[in-house]
């Protein structure tokens, strides 16, 4: 046994030697580089129009919405792993919000801003550039909550609307952060971090989801230490992960107390800017995409948006696998981007 | 292993040299103990270790120094660091080799014996390990400031504590896979073997994040020594007062480790000290701004001791689960190897074990996760920090009132006068636009009207 120890040693010693050599060489990780101009800036907001080399096949472009939690770059993480890219072969005019890093002077930017006016700006933007009454909307997580309300409030500008792994019924105890949220005062939360929720902080709480992951994040680095392109996947991922931003404040606050804790979405009680949200008035056809392992965003959150809305051309997309795999796990590309592509082509009159 | 980079290279050999001649010394010690020689053996053979040691550490400085001029590295602080290193390690190879004589005089013995026996060697081997480990890490800390980029430097110690985490579990199942491989392994020897300390010690590891016993410490030193400044400039008010809060401040340490019941009968002495002590006190001096600040920091104290307690209950839920979690592994393997037909079959190894560990870890605490005790539990802890900040910033803006500084609740103020008037500006912006669409299309109609 005490040979196997200092076999070990050695061992150790020499696998973390490889990984800053290996590291030491890497200058950059690149993720997001599909090619894309700008064509709107907002406070911190950026909407971002993809380049494309062929003209689009489909008439009405789509605007992705993506969560105000981590970046929009897990969606074109690495050229072989695009959902981006995916849509932009399928024919698509892809435009999409990048939501930007908010600061301390965003503290009091609200979920009324975010749908009313951010989300309303990028798609007037879309419609007067194509000369359209409606365009697509492709929502991601908590996007896609935010386009739900939207498209309740706008029924005349969204053509058709795309959810992934969207929650809508927080009454569920599945999850585990559904579970957490209830106990949690999101007053003082707010107000002990001066109206900007920090992205580690929101990390802490995702790691925490699976409690094991790190340490098995660092076996698969050890293992990955001599494949430099396993080495680079893993460090994409990493990197993603780290660029988190934080959370405004007053829109945090309603998010978790309206919405996790209250569950006034799915109760059509929600209020944006003084109006009530009706879910019934949401009435595009409807395509909502849930997966099935989804430890962040439980099946039971997402499945029940079909049930509420008033659309009479609606879909559920069962997608086995996880919240994040669903964009970048190799099965996701040769799945679901067709699936979405097909679904909007039928629609796209 | 050969490396591109020959600074490295020279690191891994000097590594392998080290090993290669512990291995060949303890080689020498059994086979002096074996043959009844170590009391006339044992000195020379650690004589020629430490002489062999000082040899590789010689050729290491020798081979090295041509590459302090290498624009790729900074060897100059990482061998300060490596040199003070070898020294507290060559100190613990000589606990170690006492230790080996000790537990070879009792071996033989029951389970139980052998169980504590072998601990006794494996903390010898276990801390060598950690020095080892521990010399790596400075040296590693060191080499990484001359990495590229934030985001490298991260993953490359994320990796480092990983090892580190594995280290650790080195100190759980090694004895426990060595009993077995030797058919004298007992689960209740084992569960016997480990302390809460060392269950405290692994959730650290794993949940560092929830351990922040340090930064309260120095919160916790900075109020006291404001209180006996305070009360020492009122004349002297507290004197016998304040030497009961410092026989209690000694205890401090024990209040962030223990248990929650001793916190709350800790929490229970500083409330009467606090509450019932220092209140009447304060009542008597002289009233201004440095009694506000003094009465904030008792507040603030106060809600830090309640932290406190939620925390340690936090703590004690992980500490008991990482517990149950190793007792699990053990008990599974201690089903399988406990008889003799199994002793045919190979036993574990300890990467297998910590793979079961690991598997074992995510059940178990997922479990715990889902139950509303520890929600609860997590969110009044979180709930109390957030007042703890609160009350802290508080007073912080307090104490630095007569500076020229800006404080971030009056840029608070400002920042939501300035989101009113953008949102108006907006909405005026959006109401003129439509206007003067509303205006080109009457336009256009009346020229139309007019063909």
């Amino acid at each position: 046994m005490e040979t196997n120890i200092l076999r070990e040693m050695t061992d150790m010693g020499q696998k973390i030697l490889k990984s800053y050599d290996t590291l030491k060489e890497i200058d950059t990780v690149d993720i997001a580089s599909t090619p894309k101009t700008e064509v709107y800036k907002e406070d911190k907001l950026t909407l971002y129009r993809y380049n494309r080399d062929t003209d689009a096949t489909y008439k009405t472009p789509v605007l992705i919405v993506y969560a105000l939690v981590n970046t929009y770059k897990m969606l074109d993480l690495q050229p072989d792993r695009s959902y981006i890219k995916n849509l932009l072969n399928a024919g698509m005019d892809v435009y999409l919000i990048d939501w930007g890093y908010p600061t301390a002077s965003d503290r009091f930017v609200s979920m009324e801003d975010y749908v009313t006016g951010y989300i309303n700006n990028c798609v007037d933007h879309v419609r007067k550039k194509h000369r359209l009454e409606k365009i697509n909307i492709l929502s991601i997580c908590q996007g896609g909550t935010l386009s739900v309300i939207y498209a309740s409030l706008y029924p005349n500008k969204v053509k058709n609307l795309v959810t992934h792994v969207t929650p809508v019924d927080f009454s569920t105890n599945d999850g585990l952060l559904f579970r957490w949220s209830r106990d949690m005062d999101f007053d003082k939360l707010v107000e002990a971090n001066h109206g900007l929720i920090p992205g580690e902080f929101l990390n802490q709480g995702f790691d925490m989801l699976k409690p094991m992951m790190k340490v098995q994040k660092q076996q698969a680095l050890a293992s990955s230490l001599e494949d430099r392109e396993r080495l680079m996947n893993f460090l994409r991922m990493e990197r993603w992960i780290s660029e988190s931003p934080d959370q405004t404040g007053e829109c945090f606050r309603q998010f978790m107390k309206d919405l996790y804790q209250k569950n006034k979405l799915a109760k059509n009680e929600l209020e944006i800017g003084g109006k009530k949200i009706n879910l019934k008035n949401l009435t595009c056809p409807l395509l909502n995409i849930f997966a099935t392992e989804d430890h962040l965003v439980p099946p039971a959150a997402t499945k029940p948006l079909n049930d509420l809305v008033g659309s009479t051309d609606k879909e559920l997309y069962s997608f086995k696998g996880g919240h994040i795999g669903v964009f970048v796990g190799s099965r996701s590309q040769k799945e679901l981007a067709p699936a979405v592509a097909q679904w909007l082509k039928k629609r796209d009159n | 292993m050969k490396k591109a980079n020959p600074f490295i290279d020279s690191i891994v050999e000097t590594q392998t040299n080290f090993v290669n001649n512990w291995m060949d010394s303890a080689k020498k010690m059994q086979s002096a103990f074996s043959n009844g020689n170590v009391a006339h053996e044992g000195q020379n053979i650690y004589k020629e270790w430490l002489d062999k040691q000082m040899s590789i550490l010689t050729s290491m400085k020798d081979s090295s120094a041509s590459l302090l001029n290498n624009g790729d590295t900074n060897p100059q602080e990482f061998f300060k660091n490596w040199f003070n290193q070898q020294a507290a390690y060559s100190k613990q190879m000589t606990d170690f080799n006492q230790s080996i004589y000790n537990s070879y005089s009792n071996f033989g013995k029951p389970a139980q014996d052998y169980m504590n026996n072998f601990g006794q060697m494996n903390n010898s081997y276990t801390n060598v390990y950690n020095g080892w480990m521990n010399t790596l890490n400075t040296a590693y800390d060191t080499m990484s400031k001359n990495m590229n980029g934030t985001f490298n430097k991260d993953i490359f110690t994320n990796f480092v504590q990983g090892n580190q985490m594995y280290a650790k579990m080195q100190e759980f199942f090694a004895p426990m896979a060595d009993a077995m491989q030797k058919g004298k392994f007992s689960m209740d020897a084992f569960k016997n073997h480990f302390t809460a300390e060392s269950y405290s010690n692994l959730t650290k590891q794993m949940f560092g994040n929830l351990y922040n016993g340090g930064s309260i410490k120095e919160v916790y030193d900075n109020g006291m020594k404001q209180i006996h400044n305070f009360f020492t400039s009122q004349n002297g008010l507290s004197k016998e007062y304040f030497a009961q809060v410092q026989t209690m401040a000694k205890e401090f340490p024990t209040m962030l480790n223990g248990n929650a019941t001793t916190l709350k009968d800790f929490y229970g002495q500083i409330n009467n000290v606090f509450g019932k002590t220092f209140e009447p006190l304060l009542k008597l001096s002289t009233p201004g701004k440095e009694k506000e600040s003094i009465e904030a920091t008792i507040a603030l104290m106060d809600k830090m001791a309640e932290y406190s307690i939620k925390q340690a209950e936090l703590q004690l839920f992980l500490q008991n689960t990482t517990q149950k979690s190793i007792e699990k592994v053990a008990q599974q393997y201690s089903e399988k190897f406990s008889n003799p037909a199994a002793l045919t079959q190979t036993p574990p190894n300890v990467q297998e074990m910590y793979n079961e560990w690991v598997k074992t870890n995510e059940e178990v605490f997922s479990e715990l996760f889902a139950t509303e005790e520890f929600s609860k539990v997590k969110g009044e802890a979180l709930n109390l920090s957030m007042d703890v900040k609160k009350h802290f910033e508080k007073q912080f803006e307090q104490m630095f009132e007569s500076y020229p500084v800006v404080f971030k609740s009056e840029v608070e103020e400002l920042q939501k006068t300035i989101y009113d008037l953008k949102k108006q500006v907006k909405e005026l912006q959006t109401k003129v636009s439509i206007s003067s669409v509303e205006t080109s299309v009457d336009e256009e109609k009346g020229k139309n009207r007019k063909k």
